[in-house]
């Protein structure tokens, strides 16, 4: 048999398995647990490599050009296949139907091949022989792929660049195939063409793959990115490390999923369990839900309303899969409504009031966000909360940004509230500080819902209690036309 | 990038040089008071008679909309101003600016000491204001950047010196600069409006080119005239006449739609007596009536309106032209009353431009080396917190000894000559703003301002001109302070119609 036939056997077969493990490779990327997505996609693609061996048999003539078709086509699928995936892992909330959908057409397309060319092959070879060769060096090309793939593919080119070059190596078995099979095709001009079209359609792709995925951030982040958008507002980023899923806005890290929960306890349950009724809640920012879910402990919470600017992001946190387990689908309660818009103009233009208002901004790191800290936005605020309503808000540091976290304070009393600081430990921030502000007099909860991970009943006093070393420091109040906090926190983070 | 030039004002004003063309009067009214002009004065003077019950009143606007030189406009993304864009903290002697601010809720009310106590969404946000000087942005406006010691020193002397000024205090304890001017001592340092601030700094030995920038910037700025042009009595009382706030610090009110949000608010009481797109063609006496001709330039038709008390709230050259007896006779005190050109551009965007960021953007970006006076930012006073569309807002007096000159290369040039000599300023610091600029409309004033000259400002034509009637026939106008400020134009406005309200019968 004639070295093309070889190579264009193992060429094959190592694509083959190299879409089985990138398939693989990329579903436990994207949603973890690398045993069970494994797993999963190997067993479906085997089958699905199964079912286009059984649809062999409804291939009766043309074996050649359909063979160059097929090649055609799997580079084009397979060779796309992953950066679908990870367009989908950000865009659509039905990532396990593109995975599996992409994995079955992949693995039906490449079952059909060994078929077909064992077939296209009969006459040059006497049975027994045929049968030995092709199939040692499927097995061959599939010990290639096992090799190549950890050790130079992934590693060198990433799983995006991989997919395509390997699709790209298909493509150009179909364009020489209707050369080795020129006796057998009918029209070979026009396969020819259709074979060159994909292999250019591919090679493009490889070579534009770094336009495709903007992991410029890898540099910035100390675990790998999985997800990378650019709103109009700001650009998100979410990495995982190992078990820690971890979300950056615009660089500044917003909550890692290791412990997240008690920075998100600690701002809701204080306020919302010490209110006998917290019928209406309002969260400002925290699009990610995480505070939503929180607040959903409580049967008396009869609805939620979540003001972030951002679409993307309360999409995001809403409809993918991965994110919806962290916030244990928050945004998808019947309970909760999405506002996007901006969380002061809409504050300074709503007639409703709210029982429990939490605001999880961003820290003041500029002067857009400074306003959101203002004594005029907790004038606005205050005048939102229905009678003894309560509202508690993140405050940034009280050990690294001590002037800012007091400014803050100092700001909530200038318009009126009765303001208390807390504070509590969360690993990947740091000491926190938050404010509980209301107009009545407010008492520590004496229970919390069941299944809080951090917060007690006991603990809660402690928490307002502030040692020496992040006690109270003298300060201005922050105004809309002095953003002292802006100032303040500038030179706090510098110093850092 | 689309745009036009905004504002025919000029066209139909110019209608009044040639009245004898137009048709005679066709109709007649007759009107308890006639306020003749929507600016500040006009409307200051019409809201003070609406709100003690003078409801026969109608005022007489020329252009399509009031304001005057606070006119603003609208996107949908903003308003945005097309004239003056902010106004200083008023002081104590301001009261007739203070009460109305206090009426319209920008003043909350007033601390134990009596001092205003502000609603900050009225006040600019930080940060006000920043400088474009040696290919970077600064904050602040004084050229410190490289600044020597002597620089410094000089600073710190012209600010003592100015200091001294605002302490001055005469007899009955009156300033010798204060806002509005009529609060101030009559004919105190009256000397320094025999010099220009130019002479006034080399006499005291302030040489430092930046020192002379900074405050040639703040001449150029409130009275459209370089050092040369200005009297120094206007350029120290633009320093004199205002005290740092206790509380506030040197930080002004702006709205996005600049001081167009507070003629917008005195338009509100006379909303349907204001009738716009007027031509006031002729006030002459007539037996115990005044008679107001005016052109209706839609309707192509002279309406007379015949008025017990008429307030001509317009320019003194204006007013030269449409009072018969001054038209016949022309006052000598008019010759002395000379005016700046303007040019205010509005740039749309989809965000803020790009470019050189070393300094957070601001409300009031000041260019170093630039015939312009920087932009301001529409969408700064915004709640909103990312980045938008905005509109900027470019200025640019032409400050030079021959306005005249000037004022009519202005009125000849075209859209494009005229957007790309701003495109030329604006690019320095903004590389890419010629294809982040959606939309560029400009707006020419001809007679902006007066300009404060040398001899102007304490002479006798401005004496004899605010003297010169006293009813049935007002005249009330900023010219009459010798500059032109919200402050000046109000106090002119509420004045005459005090005087009004005391001549007009009990019954009206």
């Amino acid at each position: 048999m004639s070295y093309a036939i070889y190579v264009t056997v193992v060429v094959v077969a190592t694509a083959g398995l190299v879409y089985e493990l990138v398939a693989a490779a990329a579903a436990s990327y994207l949603l973890g647990d690398s045993i069970t997505q494994f797993s999963t996609v190997i067993g479906s693609y085997l089958f699905a490599m199964g079912v286009g061996s059984f649809l062999s048999r409804y291939v009766q003539r043309g074996l050649a050009a359909r063979f160059v078709q097929i090649e055609v086509l799997v580079g084009l699928v397979g060779g796309w296949a992953t950066a679908l995936l990870f367009v989908a892992f950000a865009q659509t909330p039905h990532f396990h139907a593109v995975l599996y959908g992409l994995v079955g057409v992949t693995g039906v397309l490449v079952g059909l091949e060994i078929p077909l060319l064992l077939r296209l092959l009969r006459d040059r070879l006497v049975f027994r022989e045929l049968v030995a060769q092709v199939l040692s060096l499927d097995y061959a090309g599939a010990l290639a792929a096992s090799l190549l793939f950890p050790l130079l593919l992934v590693p060198r080119l990433g799983l995006i660049r991989t997919s395509l070059l390997v699709g790209l190596a298909n493509a150009a078995v179909g364009l020489w195939s209707t050369w080795i099979f020129r006796r057998e095709l009918a029209a070979p001009g026009f396969l020819r063409a259709l074979a060159v079209a994909a292999v250019l359609v591919l090679g493009g792709g490889a070579v534009a793959a770094d336009r495709i995925t903007t992991w410029s951030e890898d540099r910035l982040y100390a675990d790998e990115i999985i997800l990378a958008r650019t709103s109009p507002y700001q650009r998100i980023v979410l990495t995982r490390g190992g078990d820690d899923l971890r979300l950056f806005l615009n660089g500044h890290l917003q909550f890692s999923s290791r412990d997240e929960y008690r920075y998100h306890e600690a701002l809701v349950h204080p306020a919302l369990a010490a209110h006998p009724h917290p019928r209406r809640v309002l969260v400002l920012g925290g699009g990610d839900g995480l505070a939503v879910r929180e607040i959903l402990r409580y049967p008396a919470v009869e609805r939620v309303t979540l003001v972030d600017l951002d679409p993307e992001m309360t999409r995001l946190f809403t409809d993918n899969p991965l994110l919806a387990t962290v916030n244990a689908g928050a945004l998808r309660d019947p309970r909760v409504r999405v506002v996007n818009a901006d969380a002061f103009v809409w504050l300074a233009d709503t007639g409703e009031r709210f029982d429990v208002v939490i605001a999880d901004f961003p820290d003041p790191h500029n002067f857009s966000l400074g306003k959101l800290y203002s004594r005029t936005f907790y004038r606005v605020l205050r005048a939102r909360l229905a009678p003894g309503g309560l509202t508690a808000l993140q405050a940034t540091s009280p050990m690294f940004a001590r002037r800012s976290f007091w400014c803050i304070v100092e700001t909530v009393r200038s318009a009126g509230l009765a303001a208390r600081p807390y504070h509590v430990y969360v690993p990947s921030f740091g000491e926190w500080g938050f404010v509980l502000a209301g107009d009545e007099t407010w008492a520590p909860p004496r229970a919390y819902p069941a299944g809080l991970r951090f917060l007690t009943a006991e603990a809660t006093p402690a928490l307002f209690a502030f040692p020496p070393d992040m006690a109270v420091v003298p300060v201005e109040v922050n105004r809309l036309d002095n953003q002292i906090l802006v100032h303040y926190y500038g030179a706090e983070w510098q110093r850092m | 990038m689309e745009g036009a030039i905004v504002g025919a004002g000029h066209q139909l004003g110019h209608v009044l040089r040639e009245p004898g063309r137009l048709p005679q009067p066709a109709s007649r009214e007759h009107v308890g008071v006639v306020v003749v002009g929507a600016g500040v004065a006009g409307l200051a003077a019409a809201w003070h008679l609406a709100r003690r019950g003078v409801n026969d009143l109608v005022v007489l606007e020329l252009e399509d909309a009031p304001g005057g030189n606070a006119r603003s406009g609208a996107s949908a993304a903003t308003a945005y101003p097309w004239g003056a864009h902010y106004l200083p903290l008023p002081g104590p002697e301001a009261r007739g600016v203070r009460a109305l601010l206090r009426e319209l809720g920008v003043i909350e009310g007033f601390d134990r000491a009596g001092h205003p106590i502000y609603d900050e969404r009225h006040l600019c946000h930080a940060p006000q204001e920043r400088l474009f000087h040696h290919g970077r942005w600064h904050d602040g406006l004084f050229p410190w950047t490289g600044a020597s010691a002597e620089d410094r020193a000089q600073h710190e002397a012209f600010r003592a010196q100015m200091e001294r000024y605002r302490r001055w205090r005469d007899a009955e304890g009156r300033r010798a600069f204060a806002t509005p001017r009529a609060a101030g001592a009559p004919g105190a340092f009256r000397e320094l409006d025999r010099m220009s601030m130019a002479d006034f700094l080399a006499a005291h030995g302030l040489t430092s080119p930046r020192l002379r920038w900074w405050v040639e910037y703040a001449c150029r700025d409130d009275y459209g005239t370089d050092l040369a042009g200005t009297s120094a009595w206007a350029g120290v009382h633009y320093y004199a006449a205002r005290d740092s706030d206790p509380a506030y610090g040197d930080v002004v009110l702006t709205w996005p739609e600049g001081n167009g949000w507070l003629t917008h608010r005195l338009t509100e009481p006379v909303a349907d007596r204001i009738r716009l797109g007027q031509v006031v063609v002729n006030v002459e006496p007539v037996g115990d009536r005044v008679a107001v001709d005016a052109y209706d330039a839609r309707a192509e038709r002279t309406r007379r309106l015949l008025a017990r008390e008429v307030v001509l709230a317009c320019p003194v050259f204006v007013a030269a032209r449409l009072y018969r007896p001054w038209r016949e006779r022309p006052p000598a005190f008019a010759r002395a009353f000379r005016y700046a050109p303007w040019l205010v551009a509005n740039l749309h965007l989809d965000r803020r431009p790009s470019g050189a960021s070393d300094a957070p953007p601001a409300w009031d970006n000041v260019l170093h080396d630039s015939d312009g006076l920087g932009y301001v930012v529409a969408t700064h006073q915004s709640l909103r917190t990312y980045d938008g569309p905005t509109v900027l807002t470019y200025y640019r007096p032409f400050a030079g000894p021959d306005p005249a000159g000037a004022r009519r290369a202005l009125l000849e040039a075209s859209w494009a000559s005229l957007r790309d000599g701003i495109l030329r300023d604006l690019t320095r610091p903004h590389p890419d703003l010629a294809h982040e600029v959606r939309r560029l409309d400009v707006m020419r004033y001809g007679h902006a301002m007066v300009r404060p000259e040398v001899g102007f400002v304490c002479g006798g034509a401005l004496a004899a001109a605010g003297a010169a009637l006293a009813g049935p026939v007002h005249l009330a106008h900023a010219d009459l302070s010798g500059f032109s400020l919200f402050e000046e134009a109000f106090a002119w406005g509420t004045h005459a119609a005090a005087r009004v309200l005391a001549r007009l019968p009990r019954s009206t």
